[in-house]
């Protein structure tokens, strides 16, 4: 048993209303339900009425008293944007009418005539199978009209048609308005073209584009990206995509025109970033370069240091020590050769001298070993005493060293130091014209402090240059200190003495501290 | 008699050197200079049958001053004495001129029978 079939007449004629009745309930398979109305308002009203519950076919007499039935279908359509219910148009003769009705939204229509047959009935039932059917297909291509609004409008892009024969925009979404904050309508009047929304210095090269595509036949995606102001004074990024469908009936292009404002900007900042990248990677091979520079001068000047330090030693070895052993070997020799001719004195002359020898041999080698000990040593207190002891015996120079506080500082600091001080002090032995100065270290939490000061002549530090020999030692020092994240600073003034001072940080930074400028 | 001349800088060695010739009494000390300077003005005045050159001198090198030497008085045989024992010393003493090379670790002992073959003309075993 199928499901019975609503259907409401609309008819003012008795007559015609009960013969519809009867031919459906003679239906041979369908049930069907019917309702009457005799006007359009009542069968409104009749619908409004069952409210959800569906009305299979309006079988609607375009003739009535009152509103008529195009009337009856321009009211549905007004209502939800298309006429919801398979409509039945019943008429008599008039063509144009019928025509209005079709396209107001009736799917079907059957003449009125005398003598109903089964013929006549079973073109009802066909009618009404097809105009169900048609219906369907209405409603379904409203769906998905009402989907594609729904997508449209929802999109921030903004899809557009091209009428290529009429050569204006048939269609833009609605997104257009959010988009361009701008009515569409000079567009579907032709007035104006997509391209007149573009910044001035864009449109004649989207006109130009646009027109070679066209004549270029449009094989390709056209594609541009261009600049559209806004109100607000921003400048947003468009881009526009269009392909064409030639072969239709109506050529036709169909565009998406997409904000890409955020993919520009981001675009930038990444260019700006990779820009900023380089820049710091150059920056730090740069500063790479240079530390290498750096450390391969100090370790030139390190090996260089540890050269004539050998070869101040082996200097002493060779020129001193060496030569009394070899003296005292050749009085030994001598005396063995001399067999039994030495007397009671000349042994008491050979031992004495050989003795004395022996002594200044000891002598040497004790010299030697606090040399190369004291400047190596891994103790500050007895680095500064070999100072002291150094200058005082070569140069007569008297140096007054005091530690405050404990001071502990890694052996290699320590030694780097130690030879700061000693070429410091060498320089106010040579420059200061004094013959003492005044060695202070301290420790705070930062790190260790140490100042060679001396009341002697003094100098311009800003006279100094790098290439004024004296100033080599110090930029020297500079270098050296800076590679371990010190400082060092010289105060001076002529006849004001000088302060030399150095700054090492328990904890040593990777970046080479700034070697600061020597101050008056 | 053969004539001397010694050219060393150290006092001490010095004083050796003089002991070790009062010793051989076939060969005269006729004189000693601590630098190469002062060498350069008494061996041409001396005119010694016998050199000894110290590789080590405070002026010049020992090996540049035979060299020097050799070109003004070839007919003087010079001798460099040196406390490197290397080879390639030996080799440069003989190319500079010397007729000798004595390692001075040896000195005590083997100067003085060197330079007694050295003067007799003798094959020299240095």
């Amino acid at each position: 048993m199928t499901t019975p079939r609503t259907v409401l007449v609309i008819d003012d004629s008795d007559e015609d209303r009960q013969t519809f009745r009867r031919a459906l309930l003679a239906h041979p398979s369908q049930r069907f339900k019917v309702y009457d109305a005799l006007d359009v308002e009542t069968g409104l009203a009749f619908m409004d009425a069952r409210n959800a519950l569906p009305i299979d076919v309006v079988l609607l007499d375009l003739h009535l008293p009152g509103l008529d039935g195009l009337a009856f279908l321009q009211t549905l359509s007004a209502r939800d944007g298309f006429v919801h219910v398979p409509v039945i148009v019943l008429t008599g003769s008039a063509t144009y009418t019928l025509n209005n009705a079709l396209q107001a939204g009736a799917q079907d229509f059957i003449q009125k005539r005398l003598g109903h047959d089964e013929a006549y009935f079973r073109e009802l039932y066909r009618a009404i199978d097809a105009a169900i059917e048609r219906h369907k297909v209405v409603q379904k291509l409203h769906e998905s009209q009402a989907h594609f609004r729904e997508i449209t409008t929802a999109l921030d892009q903004v899809f557009w048609m091209y009428n290529v024969a009429e050569e204006r925009i048939h269609y833009v979404s609605p997104a257009f308005e959010r988009v361009f904050g701008e009515d569409p309508a000079p567009l579907y009047s032709g007035r104006l073209t997509l391209a007149d929304f573009a910044h001035p210095n864009d449109r004649t090269r989207l006109d130009e584009g646009f027109r070679a595509w066209l004549e270029a036949g449009c094989t390709y995606e056209y594609h541009e990206q261009y600049r559209v102001p806004t109100k607000g004074g921003d400048l947003l990024w468009m881009q526009n995509r269009a392909r064409a469908v030639l072969d239709s009936d109506t050529p036709f292009i169909g565009g998406l025109i997409t904000d890409i404002t955020q993919l520009k900007h981001n675009e930038l900042t990444l260019k700006q970033q990779k820009a900023q990248l380089s820049d710091l990677n150059q920056a730090l091979e740069a500063r790479v370069a240079e530390r290498t520079q750096q450390v391969y001068a100090l370790s030139k000047a390190l090996t260089e240091a540890e050269r004539r330090e050998r070869e101040a030693i082996a200097q002493v070895l060779h020129d001193d020590l060496q030569q009394l052993l070899y003296s005292q070997q050749f009085r030994i020799s001598l005396f063995r050769q001399s067999g039994q001719h030495h007397t009671p004195a000349s042994t008491e002359s050979l031992l004495v001298t050989l003795s004395d020898l022996v002594d200044r041999s000891i002598e040497m080698a004790r010299t030697l070993v606090s040399q190369l000990k004291g400047i190596n040593t891994s103790d500050l207190g007895e680095g500064l005493a070999w100072v002291t002891e150094h200058m005082r015996k070569h140069y007569d120079f008297e140096l007054r060293v005091t530690i405050e506080d404990a001071v502990h500082l890694a052996p290699t600091l320590v030694n780097l130091l130690i030879h700061i001080t000693r070429e410091l002090v060498f320089n106010v032995v040579k420059h200061a014209g004094v013959k003492q100065a005044t060695v202070h270290v301290t420790s705070t939490s930062e790190g260790t402090q140490l100042v060679v000061q001396d009341a002697g002549c003094g100098f311009n530090p800003k006279a100094m240059t790098r290439a004024v020999p004296v100033s080599f030692g110090l930029h020297s020092i500079t270098e050296r200190l800076g590679l371990v994240g010190g400082t060092f600073q010289v105060t001076s003034q002529p006849g004001q003495g000088t302060r030399a001072h150095v700054f090492l940080p328990h904890v040593i930074t990777a970046a080479p501290a700034t070697a600061s400028e020597l101050v008056a | 008699m053969t004539t001397v001349f010694i050219v060393e800088d150290h006092p001490s060695m010095q004083e050796a050197y003089a002991l070790l010739f009062e010793q051989a009494h076939d060969l005269d000390l006729c004189g000693i200079a601590a630098t190469a300077a002062e060498a350069r003005i008494q061996i041409p005045a001396l005119h010694p049958a016998v050199v000894l050159v110290d590789l080590s001198l405070p002026d010049v090198s020992g090996m540049a001053l035979v060299q020097e030497l050799n070109r003004q008085l070839p007919d003087i045989h010079y001798v460099v004495v040196s406390g490197n024992d290397a080879a390639s010393y030996r080799t440069l003493a003989l190319q500079a001129g010397a007729s000798g090379y004595l390692d001075k670790w040896d000195a005590s002992t083997h100067l003085i029978p060197f330079l007694r073959r050295l003067v007799s003309d003798l094959p020299i075993a240095s």
